[in-house]
């Protein structure tokens, strides 16, 4: 009997205890982490990056889209479109929707006014005197920090017109919509859709960013990723891609894939070929950033009927692979099917370029 | 006894099962939730793949930590601070994820969010090529030369006493 029971124990009670033990282990393991992702703005010298000032329609430190907020990061500046620097160094708000009745950066605003206001709490350098955001609470010219009795102050008297943070009902108001949301509809300040690039500031962003995106795909150790600048280019610069998140994109095919370059004509690809799309995003402020490398290959018949047998891979800019068709994490990349199927049956799942970026 | 024992055994056979189904439940789920955000990504709504991902980030989601760290390095969806992603790639890289690892060590060789550290670059390098990283392997080599003999010794030393932390 004492022999059975032991049996039993060590057939039920303690494979479930050590189970129990892990599961119980595991979720109570805590990793140290020295303060945590911490999200205070880095610069001290960012009028913007004052810490959730209410009335401050640049400053809530949780505002993801605010174009003052942070700085730095591994944006390339040295590829930065120069026009658009030029723009949102001086207005941050001036940037998108100039013209809607709506944006903040009309002439009652504070925040707005002209490029270079001395007084644009928004537009100033970061050690101007006369950037009243970062002068001290007493400073006459501070509109957002002086009495309530102050007549320039557009954060203090709820009923003046000209003030954008009065009125909290006020659609147009952005910091009305909640001082994390930014990105509301009525916000100019928000993304007001993709920055809009000239053929030649394309074609330079591209050029200049072409390296480094070389060498941020390569840490995925992906062979694809090593040797797609080299293959045929078949378009003849950055062009939008509002399939693949309004980047910027250019389209690579290998030798097998040659017969990409007829288009509409093309047919069905032969197995072996693979197309790559290396991508860059363009802030509203000029900072140009790699995006993920995007390729197809088209394998065997029968490879995965879903997918009309093409592999989809999604290569992120520090090198991260997520997905493969059919293979690690599958699931992550269905969407790339998804879209590609909707392609019409005679182009193979291709989403092809428009017409004036091909090269014939 | 037998009659006891067998109930016994019953009921933690039913609980075991059940342990392992709402594990696999919550694998899947997580696998979706990544999923959402990767799409979100992808069509460029950044503001949604961080909404998805910094729940499963803070949760201890290796992936989402590493999207997370790229997310704050090039100010996608946040307000760019290579600090933060540098803490996200480390905390993801103590965990033992490869790409977490290279990144962090090329933030080290770069001085990028964190101080320049020539040794630290080595370590993070160095454990990202034992689990297979070629880029990371050249990397390593490559700041090898930066050392003098104390410190690849500090390094290697390093490297080898490396346990992942959960």
């Amino acid at each position: 009997m004492r022999r059975s029971k032991a049996k039993l124990l060590s057939t039920t009670v303690i494979p479930f205890v050590v189970v129990m033990g892990v599961a119980v282990g595991g979720a109570s393991v805590t990793i140290q982490f020295a303060g945590g992702p911490a999200y205070a703005q880095s610069n001290p010298c960012n009028p913007c990056a004052a810490a959730c000032n209410p009335c401050n329609p640049c400053a809530a430190a949780c505002n993801p889209c605010n174009p003052c907020a942070g700085g730095g990061g591994s944006a390339s500046l040295k590829c930065a479109v120069p026009r658009l620097q030029t723009v949102s160094a001086c207005n941050p708000c001036a940037v998108a929707k100039a013209c809607s009745p709506c944006n903040p950066c009309g002439a009652c605003n504070p925040c707005a006014a002209a490029a270079c206001n001395p007084c644009n709490p928004c537009a100033a350098a970061a050690c101007n005197p006369c950037n009243p955001c970062a002068a001290a609470a007493c400073n006459p010219c501070n509109p957002c920090a002086a009495a309530a009795c102050n007549p320039c102050n557009p954060c203090a008297a709820a009923c003046n017109p000209c003030n954008p943070c009065a009125a909290a009902c006020n659609p147009c108001n952005p910091c009305a919509a909640g001082a994390c949301n930014p990105c509301g509809a009525c916000n100019p300040c928000g993304a007001g859709g993709p920055v809009q690039l000239t053929d030649a500031e394309a074609v330079a962003a591209y050029d200049c960013l072409l390296g480094e995106m070389k060498a941020a795909y390569a840490k995925s150790d992906n062979p694809v990723a090593a040797s797609y600048s080299e293959w045929r280019r078949y378009s003849k610069n950055s062009y939008v891609s509002e399939t693949h998140g309004n980047r910027y994109v250019q389209n690579y095919g290998n030798a097998a894939a040659k017969a990409y370059g007829a288009y509409e004509n093309a047919g069905p690809m032969p197995a072996g070929a693979v197309l790559a799309k290396d991508s860059f995003m363009v802030k509203a402020n000029g900072q140009v950033s790699a995006g993920p490398l995007f390729i197809m290959e088209k394998m065997q018949a029968g490879f995965y009927g879903d997918s009309d047998d093409w592999r989809y891979t999604m290569v992120m800019p520090n090198g991260k692979v997520f997905g493969t068709t059919q293979g690690d994490g599958s699931a992550k990349v269905e969407f790339c099917i998804g879209c590609h199927i909707s392609a019409a049956p005679e182009v193979d799942s291709l989403l092809l370029l428009p017409e004036k970026y091909r090269v014939n | 006894m037998t009659v006891w024992a067998f109930r016994l055994s019953t009921v933690f056979l039913a609980a075991a099962i059940m342990l392992a189904a709402a594990s696999a439940q919550a694998a899947e789920d997580d696998e979706r939730r990544f999923a959402e955000g990767l799409e979100a990504y992808d069509a460029g709504d950044f503001e949604t793949a961080v909404a998805a991902w910094r729940p499963m980030a803070e949760a201890g989601n290796l992936d989402a930590q590493v999207s997370l760290a790229e997310f704050y390095l090039n100010g996608l969806g946040v307000a760019a601070d290579p600090a933060v992603a540098a803490a996200w790639y480390r905390r993801a890289a103590e965990a033992g994820d490869p790409v977490a690892q290279l990144n962090l060590g090329d933030f080290y060789a770069r001085g990028l969010g964190v101080a320049r550290d020539p040794v630290e670059a080595f370590v993070w390098f160095d454990l990202a090529a034992r689990q297979g990283k070629s880029w990371a392997a050249a990397r390593r080599d490559e700041m090898a030369p930066q050392l003098d003999s104390a410190q690849r010794a500090e390094a290697q030393a390093r490297s080898e006493r490396y346990r992942p932390s959960e």
